[in-house]
C-alpha cells in the first residue's frame, strides 16, 4: 500500500516536471526568436532591449538543459514573469481567476457526481422500462448539446424571466467583499453575510448546472451500463437466491466496484469540463481561466498563456493522482 | 485469438443494425454526410455559404427566418441555411480528422508500448499520462501563437491531447496480446518483432480503439466547436463556416439576430445526437452480458 | 439509545431549518452608496500616466488632470491644473496653476510636482522609447518659477498649450512617489510598478480603489478635490465601478438587467431597440479613424493606378451604413472631421468603370490578381468592410484574401513592410486616434521616419518636407502650418496611398435613471467620462 502511495507521488512529480518541460518546449519552438515571442513581439525603440531582457531571462545563450532546467527551477519556484499585456504579474493573474474557475467546477462536480450515480442506478433498476428509456435518450441529448450553446440559452431564457444571472456576485457586494479564500460562497460565509452568500449562489447555481450537464450525464450513462452488467453476474443470482435484499445488493456489492471506477472517469472528464467552465464563464461574465486566455490571446500575451497551460494542467495532473490514491483505497486490486 | 474475436467488428455491427436507436443515429449522420459531400449543390446559396457577400446578400441585410430563408439571413445579409449546409464539411472535417490523426498515433505507440515491454513501454506511458490531462482550448491558444490561426491549429490541439486515450485502450489491449499462445509462437517461428507488431498485434488492437472513437466522435464534434466558439476568432481561419465559429459569431448578435447562432448550433446538437445514439448501440452490443434483453428478475 | 439517536437528528434537523430561515429571510439592505457602473470593452493595459498609451486612458482620465483641457469642437481651452497661461515668445511658455490643489495623498500640487511630471513622462520615453513622453519633444528645461508658476523654455517654437492638453501623457501627480516607491531616479521601474499595482497619485475627482485589469477598476470619489464646488453636482457618484465587459451582448443584457448603468459597447443593430425600451443615447463625435494603408513596396500595390483601382472598388456610398450602421462619418483625406487638418473633399466615389479603367492603365485588366488584407480579430467593422471589398474586388477579378489575427500580430504585418515587403500585406488598416490635437499626429504615419506605423512603407521626400515644415510652423503660423498639411493630404490623395475609411461615433447607451452631462464628454479623450459631471439619483 505504502509503496503504491510512494510509486503514484513519484509518478505525480514526474509528470509535473515533465509538463514544465512541455511549457518550455512551447517557449522553445516558438518560430524566429523565442525571446522575441515572450517579450509579446515588441516593437519600435525599446524593442531590442525587451528582446534581450527576454533572452536572458530564459537563458537563451545557455545550453539547452541548462534552459530547461532554470525554466522548471523558475516555474516552479512560482516566478512566471510578468503579463506583457497588464503589465503585471502572470502568476498572480492565473491564480486569481484560477479560482473563480474552481469555485464553479468544483460545485458542479460537487453536484455532478452524487447525481449522475444516482440517476445511473436508477436506471439500471429499470434497465428496459419506459422511464429508462426516455431517461437514455435525454441523457444522450444532453450530452449532445454543446454547452457554449446550452448556456446562451439558459442566459437568454434568465434574461427573459428578468433575473441577473452575470457575474459572481452583485457589484455592489462587491465593493464590501475581503477576499480571504477567493472563493466567494467561501468569504460571504467567513464575512457571515448569508445575502452576499445567497446572491453569489444564485449566481453560481445556473453555469454550474450547465457545465455539470456533461459529467452527470456522462457518469449516469456509465453506471447504467457496468451496474446493468453486474447485476447479470452469476454471484447477483445466487445471492437473490439466498435472500439477500435488493437494496443491499445494489449498494454492498454491485455499487462497490462501480464508485471507484465513477471517480476515476469524472477525474478524467475533469479536462473537457475545464474547458467547458472556461466556455460558459465567457457567456455568464463571470471572471475565471476563459477570460485570461482570450484576453491573453487577443494580446498575444505569450507568458499568460503559457502560465494558463501550466497550471490548469497542473491541476488536471493533481486531480487525476487524487483519484488514483482514493481509488486504490476503495479497491486495492488497482496497479500503476 | 478467441479473445481478438469477441471483440472483432462483424458481428457486433450486425447486431447493432437490428437495434432501433443505430438506425436513427446511423440516418442522421449518413443524411449530413450525404449534405456535407453535395453541400455546393443543396445550399441555395453555395457562394454565399462559401462566404462571399453577394450583392443580392448586400441588399437584404440581415433578416429573421422565412420562407425563403428558413434560416434567417447574418449580418452581412448571407443565408445562414447555406452557411450553414456548406459549415457541415468543415466540423466533419475536422471532426475526422482528428479521431483518424488520434487514432494513427494512438494505436501505434499504444500497441508499441504493450508489446515491446521494457523502456518502450515505461517511456510511452509517461507521455500517455503526461498528455492526457493537458487542455486542448489552452494548447490550441498556444498553437496559434506559434503556427498562426487555420484548422490545422485546432485539429493538431485536439489530435496531441486525444491520441493518449487511444493510446491507454491499445496499450492495455497489446499487453494482453503479448501473452498469447499464436504471439509466441510466431516470435519462436523467428519472424522479426517488427513484422510480428505489425501482422498480429495491430490489427488486433485497433479494433478495441476504433469501437472507442466511435463512441468518441460525438465528444470530438463538440470538443472541436467549443474551441471554435471560443478561440475560434483568433485559432480557426477567418469566416469559417465551422458551426463553432458561427455560434460565436452569432452570439455578439444574439439580442437581436438570434437565428445566427441558433440554427449553427441546433446542427451541432444533432449531429453530435446522431454520434451517441451510433456510439450507444455499439457499446452496448459490443458488452456480451448486455446483449440478452430480458428485464431484472427481482 | 433509540431515543437519544432520535433526539440529536430531531436538533440538527432543527438548526437547520433555523440556519436556512435566517438566511432566506434575513437580508439587510444593499448598501446604500451612490454607484456608478460603466461597462468598458477592453482590459486595461496598464496605469502609469506617465508610460500607459493604450486603454488604461479610460482610468487616467478620471484619475489625473492635465494642466489645460482642449475641446476641438469648440476650439476652447478649459483651465484645469493650470488657471492662466502665456506665452511670452516663441519659445518660452509660463503657466499659472490653482491654488489649493491637493493630490490623493494630501500632498498640495506645486509647480515642482508639473516639473517632475513632464520630465518624467519625456525622460521615459527618450531613454526607453515607451510611452506617449514624445509629445514633449519640443520642450527644453520647465523652470519652477514660485509655488504655483512654471516656465517652459522649448527648443523650437510649439503649441504648448495644445500640447498641455494631450489625452496621453499630460498628467500631473506628486513627486512623492519615489518615495512611496522606494525609488531614487524618476526612470525607475519600480515607480511603474507602485503604479501598476493599483494606485493612484494624481489630483483628479477620484482615486484607484481596487485594481484588476482584466475585470474591474474602482474608482471611489476623492472629496478633496479643488472642484467639485464648481461642478456643482451633488448627484456625482460616490463609487464608479468601470467593468471590462468585453461582449457586447453582455453590456446589452447587463443595461437591461439594471446591472450596468453606462454602456459603450452595445451592438450598433441593438442602439435602436434600446431607445424604444426608454434607455438615452448619448452620441460622441470621436476622432477614432479607421485608416486603409497599401503597402507600397510590394506588386501590385506599389503600382499607384492599381492602388486606385482598389481605392475606386469600395463602396464608398454604403460603407458607414454597412459597417458600423451608420454610427461613423465617411472618411475624407487622412484627418478626421471636425480634427484640426481635415479637409472636405478629399474623397473617393465608388466607380467600377473608373477602376476597370485604372487596372488597364496599369496593364493589370483581366489578370488574375491575388492580394492579402490584413484586418483585427474581432473587430466587426472591419470584418464588414472587408467581406464587401471582398465581392466587390471579385468583380474586377482580383481575389482578396483576409486575414484576421490579434492586434500585435497586425502590428507586426503592418512593421513588416520596412524589413521584408513580401511578407507584409498588401492592404491593412490601422485604427488611429490622436494624443495632443494636431493634424501631424495622423499624417506621420505616412512619413518615412515611422518606422513603426507607416504600415505603406511609404517614403516621399515632398511628402516629409510638408509635414516636417508644417509641424514647424505649428508654433508660429498656425493657418500657414493648416494649409501645408491640406497640401500633404492631397499629395497622399492622388498618390492612393493611404485614406482613411470613417470616422467613429461612440453611442453611449445610458441608464434612463443616469445623466450624462454635456461636459461630462470631450472628443478627444477616448472612451473617458468625467464622472463628475454625471447624476446618479
Amino acid at each position: 500500500m505504502a509503496g503504491y502511495y510512494a510509486r503514484r507521488a513519484l509518478l505525480g512529480l514526474s509528470l509535473v516536471l515533465g509538463l514544465t518541460v512541455v511549457a518550455y518546449l512551447l517557449v522553445y519552438v516558438a518560430p524566429g526568436d523565442p525571446a522575441y515571442v515572450w517579450a509579446g513581439r515588441p516593437r519600435g525603440p525599446r524593442a531590442a532591449e525587451a528582446i534581450e531582457l527576454a533572452a536572458r531571462e530564459l537563458g537563451l545563450d545557455q545550453p539547452l538543459y541548462v534552459q530547461v532546467a532554470s525554466f522548471v527551477h523558475r516555474f516552479l519556484s512560482g516566478s512566471w514573469g510578468t503579463s506583457i499585456a497588464f503589465k503585471r504579474p502572470v502568476a498572480e493573474i492565473v491564480l486569481r481567476s484560477f479560482k473563480a474557475t474552481a469555485e464553479l467546477l468544483l460545485f458542479s462536480y460537487l453536484v455532478s457526481v452524487p447525481l449522475g450515480l444516482s440517476i445511473g442506478v436508477f436506471m439500471a433498476l429499470r434497465r428496459g422500462s419506459g422511464i429508462d428509456l426516455a431517461l437514455k435518450l435525454s441523457s444522450s441529448l444532453l450530452i449532445s448539446v454543446p454547452r457554449f450553446w446550452l448556456a446562451i440559452i439558459a442566459v437568454l431564457a434568465l434574461y427573459i424571466l428578468g433575473l441577473q444571472p452575470f457575474g459572481r456576485v452583485d457589484p455592489r457586494y462587491l465593493v464590501e467583499l475581503r477576499e480571504v479564500t477567493g472563493f466567494y460562497l467561501l468569504d460571504s460565509l467567513l464575512m457571515l453575510r448569508p445575502d452576499v452568500f445567497l446572491d453569489s449562489l444564485a449566481r453560481l447555481v445556473p453555469p454550474a448546472l450547465i457545465v455539470a450537464a456533461y459529467p452527470t450525464f456522462y457518469i449516469a450513462k456509465y453506471v447504467r451500463f457496468t451496474l446493468s452488467e453486474r447485476l447479470y453476474e452469476d454471484y447477483v443470482m445466487e445471492a437473490v437466491s439466498l435472500g439477500v435484499s435488493r437494496g443491499t445488493l445494489v449498494t454492498r456489492y454491485a455499487l462497490r466496484g462501480v464508485i471507484p471506477a465513477v471517480l476515476q472517469l469524472a477525474g478524467v472528464n475533469f479536462v473537457y469540463s475545464f474547458v467547458d467552465a472556461a466556455v460558459v464563464e465567457i457567456v455568464f461574465m463571470r471572471e475565471g481561466i476563459g477570460r485570461v486566455l482570450v484576453e491573453g490571446l487577443l494580446r498575444s500575451d505569450y507568458p499568460l498563456i503559457v502560465a494558463t497551460f501550466f497550471v490548469v494542467s497542473l491541476v488536471l495532473i493533481a486531480v487525476n493522482s487524487a483519484v488514483d490514491v482514493v481509488q486504490k483505497r476503495l479497491d486495492p486490486r488497482v496497479r500503476i | 485469438m478467441s479473445y481478438a474475436r469477441a471483440v472483432r467488428g462483424r458481428p457486433t455491427l450486425w447486431r447493432c443494425w437490428r437495434r432501433r436507436d443505430f438506425k436513427v443515429g446511423l440516418m442522421i449522420v449518413i443524411v449530413l454526410a450525404l449534405i456535407a459531400a453535395l453541400s455546393p449543390v443543396v445550399a441555395p446559396y453555395p457562394e454565399e455559404g462559401e462566404g462571399l457577400v453577394t450583392e443580392a446578400a448586400k441588399q437584404r441585410g440581415p433578416l429573421p427566418p422565412s420562407a425563403g430563408h428558413p434560416f434567417g439571413t447574418d449580418a452581412v445579409g448571407r443565408d445562414v441555411l447555406s452557411r450553414v449546409l456548406i459549415g457541415s464539411r468543415y466540423s466533419l472535417l475536422q471532426t475526422a480528422l482528428v479521431i483518424l490523426g488520434s487514432l494513427t498515433v494512438g494505436v501505434l505507440l499504444g500497441a508499441l508500448a504493450g508489446y515491446l515491454g521494457g523502456i518502450a513501454e515505461a517511456l510511452i506511458n509517461y507521455f500517455i499520462e503526461l498528455f492526457l490531462p493537458l487542455p486542448p482550448v489552452v494548447v490550441a491558444a498556444a498553437l496559434s501563437v506559434l503556427i498562426g490561426p487555420g484548422m490545422s491549429t485546432v485539429v493538431l490541439s485536439l489530435v496531441l491531447t486525444w491520441w493518449a486515450w487511444y493510446a491507454r485502450i491499445a496499450y492495455v489491449h497489446s499487453r494482453q496480446l503479448r501473452d498469447l499462445d499464436f504471439v509466441k509462437v510466431s516470435e519462436a517461428l523467428g519472424f522479426r518483432r517488427i513484422y510480428v507488431a505489425l501482422h498480429h498485434i495491430l490489427p488486433n488492437v485497433a479494433s478495441p480503439v476504433v469501437v472507442q472513437s466511435v463512441l468518441d466522435s460525438a465528444s470530438v464534434l463538440l470538443e472541436v466547436s467549443s474551441i471554435n466558439f471560443l478561440i475560434g476568432s483568433v485559432v480557426a481561419p477567418f469566416d469559417a463556416p465551422d458551426w463553432g465559429t458561427m455560434v460565436g459569431y452569432g452570439f455578439r448578435y444574439i439580442t437581436t439576430y438570434w437565428w445566427m447562432s441558433f440554427f449553427p448550433g441546433l446542427f451541432l446538437v444533432l449531429t453530435a445526437f446522431g454520434f451517441i445514439l451510433i456510439g450507444d448501440a455499439v457499446s452496448e452490443e459490443s458488452s456480451p452480458s448486455l446483449r440478452r434483453r430480458w428485464r431484472l428478475w427481482f | 439509545m433509540r431515543l437519544t439517536r432520535s433526539l440529536v437528528l430531531a436538533a440538527v434537523l432543527l438548526v437547520a431549518a433555523g440556519t436556512l430561515a435566517v438566511f432566506t429571510l434575513w437580508r439587510p439592505p444593499a448598501p446604500q452608496v451612490r454607484l456608478l457602473v460603466y461597462a468598458y470593452r477592453d482590459a486595461i493595459t496598464g496605469i502609469d500616466p506617465s508610460v500607459e498609451f493604450d486603454t488604461g486612458l479610460v482610468v487616467l482620465g478620471a484619475v489625473y488632470e492635465p494642466l489645460l483641457y482642449y475641446n476641438p469642437l469648440t476650439k476652447q481651452f478649459e483651465p484645469a491644473l493650470a488657471e492662466n497661461w502665456l506665452r511670452v515668445n516663441e519659445t518660452c511658455w509660463i503657466f499659472k496653476l490653482r491654488e489649493g490643489v491637493v493630490f490623493h495623498d494630501g500632498t498640495p500640487m506645486t509647480s515642482e510636482a508639473v516639473r517632475f511630471s513632464i520630465l518624467r513622462t519625456k525622460t521615459i520615453y527618450e531613454e526607453k522609447g515607451v510611452g506617449p513622453g514624445y509629445i514633449w519633444d519640443s520642450v527644453e528645461d520647465i523652470v519652477v518659477l514660485n509655488d504655483t508658476a512654471v516656465g517652459f523654455k522649448l527648443k523650437y517654437p510649439a503649441p504648448l498649450d495644445l500640447i498641455a492638453s494631450s489625452a496621453y501623457g499630460a498628467y500631473i501627480y506628486s513627486p512623492r512617489v519615489l518615495r512611496y516607491a522606494g525609488a531614487a531616479d524618476p526612470t525607475d521601474e519600480s515607480v511603474r510598478l507602485w503604479f501598476e499595482e493599483g494606485r493612484s497619485l494624481g489630483s483628479g475627482p477620484y482615486y484607484i480603489d481596487y485594481y484588476d485589469p482584466l475585470n474591474e477598476v474602482r474608482l471611489r470619489r476623492f472629496d478633496k478635490w479643488w472642484g467639485w464646488a464648481r461642478v456643482n453636482n451633488p448627484l456625482a457618484p460616490e463609487l464608479v465601478i468601470i467593468k471590462i465587459v468585453s461582449d457586447p451582448v453582455t453590456q446589452v443584457v447587463g443595461l437591461r438587467g439594471g446591472g450596468i448603468h453606462i454602456a459603450m459597447a452595445v451592438p450598433r443593430a441593438e442602439v435602436r431597440s434600446l431607445i424604444d425600451e426608454g434607455f438615452k443615447v448619448v452620441e460622441q463625435h470621436t476622432y477614432y479613424s479607421y485608416i486603409l494603408m497599401f503597402n507600397t513596396r510590394r506588386w501590385p500595390t506599389n503600382v499607384t493606378e492599381f492602388r486606385l483601382a482598389v481605392l475606386h472598388a469600395i463602396p464608398w456610398g454604403e460603407l458607414v451604413d454597412r459597417a458600423l450602421r451608420g454610427f461613423g462619418i465617411p472618411g475624407s483625406g487622412i484627418v478626421p472631421y471636425g480634427y484640426p487638418g481635415y479637409v472636405d473633399d478629399l474623397r473617393f466615389e465608388y466607380n467600377l468603370t473608373a477602376a476597370r479603367e485604372l487596372l488597364r492603365r496599369a496593364g493589370l485588366e483581366g489578370a488574375r490578381v491575388r492580394i492579402e488584407i490584413v484586418i483585427t480579430v474581432g473587430y466587426e467593422e472591419e470584418e464588414v468592410f472587408a467581406k464587401l471589398l471582398e465581392s466587390e474586388l471579385r468583380k474586377l477579378g482580383i481575389e482578396l484574401e483576409i486575414r484576421s489575427y490579434p492586434w500585435e500580430v497586425v502590428r507586426e504585418c503592418g512593421a513588416a513592410v520596412w524589413r521584408n515587403p513580401e511578407e507584409a500585406p498588401h492592404l491593412i488598416i490601422n485604427d488611429w486616434w490622436p494624443t495632443y490635437p494636431t493634424p501631424y499626429d495622423y499624417l506621420y504615419l505616412l512619413h518615412c521616419e515611422s518606422r513603426e506605423w507607416n504600415w505603406a512603407g511609404y517614403c516621399n521626400e515632398e511628402l516629409d518636407y510638408l509635414l516636417d515644415t508644417a509641424f514647424e510652423l505649428e508654433g508660429q503660423d498656425y493657418e500657414r502650418a493648416l494649409r501645408l498639411y491640406e497640401e500633404a493630404q492631397r499629395l497622399v490623395f492622388r498618390e492612393g496611398v493611404a485614406a482613411a475609411l470613417w470616422t467613429v461615433v461612440q453611442p453611449y447607451v445610458v441608464s434612463p435613471r443616469v445623466r450624462i452631462r454635456e461636459e461630462a464628454l470631450n472628443p478627444l479623450y477616448m472612451y473617458v467620462i468625467r464622472f463628475q459631471h454625471v447624476e446618479v439619483p
